[in-house]
C-alpha cells in the first residue's frame, strides 16, 4: 500500500489507516526508538504513541513522507522520553554516536555553559548542515540524529561504508571549523 | 556524557533534516535510472528492515529488538481510537470536566490509549475562536496536545502545586496544566493567540477550582498574559495586592539571568543584591515608588521578574517575590 493510499485513510477515519502504518512503518519505528531509549518498554509506548500521534494530526496535516513522517515524530517521542529518564543514564545507539561527535568537535565541552543564545546554536548548526550537499548531510544526521551505524547508513544510500566513514569524517571536520568560527563548542 | 548538552543538541536540529534523512530521494529525469535506483532503494530498504534486529548494538540486540516489535503490535493492535462521545460519558471516566460560559459547537469524544483510562477531548468555539480541551489521567505531567510543531518556544512554570507548560508554534499553541491531586493532565489548543488561550485556560482550570495563575491570596484584578519577547515565551501574571500593582513574569533562558520585566535600569536610582527560595536576585528601586527584582533559577533554566508599580523597597520585594515563587523541581 502506498503512502497517499494509508494518508487517504487516515483522512477517511479509517481504523485500518493504524494497522497499515504499523505493518509498514512498525520496525522502522521501532528501531528509531529503540536506538534513543535503552528500555524496551519505553520504546514499545513511544511507538504506540506514534501512531496515536499520527491519528490525531492527520488530518489536517498531510505529509509528504509518511515514512519520514513518522520516523520523526517518534524520534520526538524518544527524546522526550529520554529526558525524562536520564537518571539511568545507560548507553545507547545515539548516545554512543553523540560521544563519537563530542569527543571529535572540541575537548573544552564545559564550555557550552558560557554558551548563552541555544537560537544561535540552532541557527549556526542549521545554516551548516544546509550548506552541505544532500548525502553528506544525510549521511550526518543518520549517523549523528539517528544513531544509525556506518554498516546501516551505507546500503540505505546505497554506497560504500568507507564512502560513509570518509564523507562523516570530513562533515565532522567542517562542523568543528563552523562552530569554532562562531565561538561555540558543544 | 552531559545529557542536558546532549538534549540541547538534539533539540537544535531543524525538523526538515530529520524528514529529510529518512526521505527517498527525489525522482530523476531518467526513467530507466529510476527504476534501477528505486529497485535498489527498495531492496536496501528491505534489506535493512529485515535484517536489523540482528544488526543492532549488544544492548537493543535481535530478541529485545522483536520482542520490543511483538509487544508494539500488541498496543497498537486497537480499533479506531477516537469514539464519539458526550459530556456525561466523559464525566463518568472520572474527568471533572466542564466548558466555559458561551461556549457553542461542542463536540465530546474519546480518545482510547496506552493508558488505563481513556483521553477526554472536547472542541468548542468561543466567538471566532476554536479550541480543543483535553484531559488524561496520567502519572505525571506530559504532553497531550497532539500538536507537533516544527517550530516552537515553550515555557513551564509552577503554580502552587501544579506543573504548567506553554508552548507557541507554527501548527498552533497551547497551555497544558498537571493536577497532582487527581492526576489528571489537561490541555487547551488553539490556532489562537498564546495570550487568549492561557485566559481561556485561566477560566477553565478555576472552574475547575485551580488557580493556574502564580497570583497571591486575596490578589484583585489578575490577568494572565503570554507573549514572544526574543524568540522566547513569556508568561505573565499581574495583579493588585494592597492596593499596589505587580507584574510578574517568567522565560526560559539557558544559564544567564535576562531581565525580561522591560524596564529601564536607568528609571531606578538604588540597586541592590537579594535571594529568593535558593536563587540569587538582583533589585532596582526608587524607595516608595516603581522597583524590581530579578533572579533566575539554573536548574529548569528558568528567567523570572517581578516589577512593583508603587511603594517598593528591597524589603518588600524580596517578601512578595518569595510568597509567589514557586521553585519548578519543588523546594529543595
Amino acid at each position: 500500500m502506498t503512502d497517499e493510499e494509508i494518508i487517504k485513510l487516515f483522512f477517511d477515519r479509517s481504523e485500518s489507516a493504524i494497522e497499515r502504518v504499523r505493518e509498514q512503518y512498525g520496525s522502522l519505528c521501532a528501531s528509531v526508538a529503540g536506538r534513543i531509549l535503552p528500555d524496551k518498554r519505553d520504546v514499545e509506548e513511544c511507538v504506540g504513541d506514534t501512531w496515536l500521534n499520527a491519528w490525531n494530526a492527520i488530518p489536517p496535516e498531510r505529509p509528504n513522507s509518511l515514512k519520514a513522517y513518522l520516523a520523526r515524530i517518534t524520534r520526538n517521542l524518544a527524546l522526550d522520553r529520554y529526558t525524562y529518564n536520564t537518571a539511568e543514564k545507560r548507553s545507547t545507539a545515539l548516545t554512543d554516536a553523540y560521544e563519537e561527535l563530542e569527543e571529535f568537535v572540541g575537548s573544552r565541552s564545559d564550555e557550552i555553559e558560557q554558551y548563552e543564545d541555544r537560537q544561535e546554536l540552532s541557527q549556526v548548526l542549521n545554516d551548516f548542515l544546509r550548506a552541505q550537499s544532500r548525502t553528506s548531510r544525510v549521511i550526518f544526521v543518520r549517523r549523528y540524529f539517528y544513531g544509525e551505524s556506518m554498516r546501516e547508513i551505507a546500503p540505505a544510500l546505497n554506497i560504500s561504508e568507507a564512502k560513509v566513514k570518509s564523507s562523516l569524517f570530513r562533515t565532522r571536520t567542517r562542523m568543528r571549523e563552523t562552530l569554532l568560527e562562531a565561538n561555540i563548542t558543544i | 556524557m552531559n545529557v542536558q548538552k546532549f538534549i540541547r543538541f538534539h533539540r537544535a536540529v531543524d525538523p526538515e533534516f530529520i524528514e529529510e534523512a529518512q526521505r527517498p530521494r527525489a525522482k530523476r529525469s531518467y526513467i530507466g535510472y529510476i527504476g534501477v535506483m528505486a529497485a535498489c532503494l527498495c531492496v536496501a530498504v528491505v534489506g535493512i528492515y529485515l535484517l536489523r534486529p540482528g544488526t543492532g548494538k549488544a544492548d537493543t540486540g535481535g530478541d529485545a529488538a522483536r520482542n520490543t516489535e511483538e509487544q508494539s503490535v500488541a498496543v497498537t493492535m486497537t480499533p479506531n481510537p477516537i469514539q464519539s462521545s458526550s459530556l456525561v460519558e466523559i464525566r463518568n471516566l472520572g474527568y471533572k470536566f466542564d466548558l466555559p460560559a458561551g461556549a457553542k459547537d461542542e463536540t465530546f469524544t474519546i480518545i482510547n490509549g496506552t493508558g488505563a483510562i481513556p483521553m477526554a477531548q472536547a472542541t468548542f468555539s468561543i466567538g471566532s475562536s476554536d479550541y480543543t480541551y483535553r484531559a488524561l489521567k496520567t502519572e505525571s505531567f506530559q504532553d497531550i496536545s497532539g500538536i507537533y510543531n516544527t517550530d516552537e518556544e515553550n515555557v513551564t512554570w509552577n503554580a502552587g502545586d501544579m506543573q504548567l507548560q506553554m508552548c507557541s508554534g507554527n501548527y498552533g499553541n497551547w497551555v497544558g496544566w498537571y493536577v497532582s491531586e487527581d492526576q489528571t493532565q489537561w490541555c487547551l489548543s488553539s490556532e489562537d493567540d498564546a495570550s487568549d488561550i492561557l485566559q481561556t485556560a485561566s477560566k477553565l482550570a478555576l472552574d475547575l477550582g485551580h488557580d493556574i495563575t502564580t497570583a497571591p491570596a486575596g490578589a484583585e484584578d489578575v490577568t494572565v498574559n503570554a507573549f514572544n519577547r526574543d524568540g522566547a515565551v513569556v508568561a505573565e501574571t499581574a495583579y493588585t495586592f494592597e492596593g499596589v500593582r505587580y507584574v510578574y513574569r517568567t522565560s526560559p533562558s539557558d544559564f544567564v539571568l535576562v531581565d525580561i520585566s522591560d524596564t529601564d535600569d536607568g528609571e531606578f536610582a538604588n540597586t541592590a543584591e537579594g535571594k529568593v527560595a535558593y536563587c540569587d536576585a538582583k533589585l532596582a528601586y526608587n524607595e516608595g515608588g516603581q522597583g524590581k527584582i530579578l533572579w533566575f533559577d539554573i536548574v529548569p533554566g528558568l528567567t523570572y521578574s517581578l516589577v512593583m508599580e508603587s511603594d517598593a523597597s528591597p524589603e518588600a520585594l524580596e517578601e512578595m517575590a518569595n510568597t509567589i515563587f514557586v521553585p519548578a523541581q519543588g523546594d529543595s
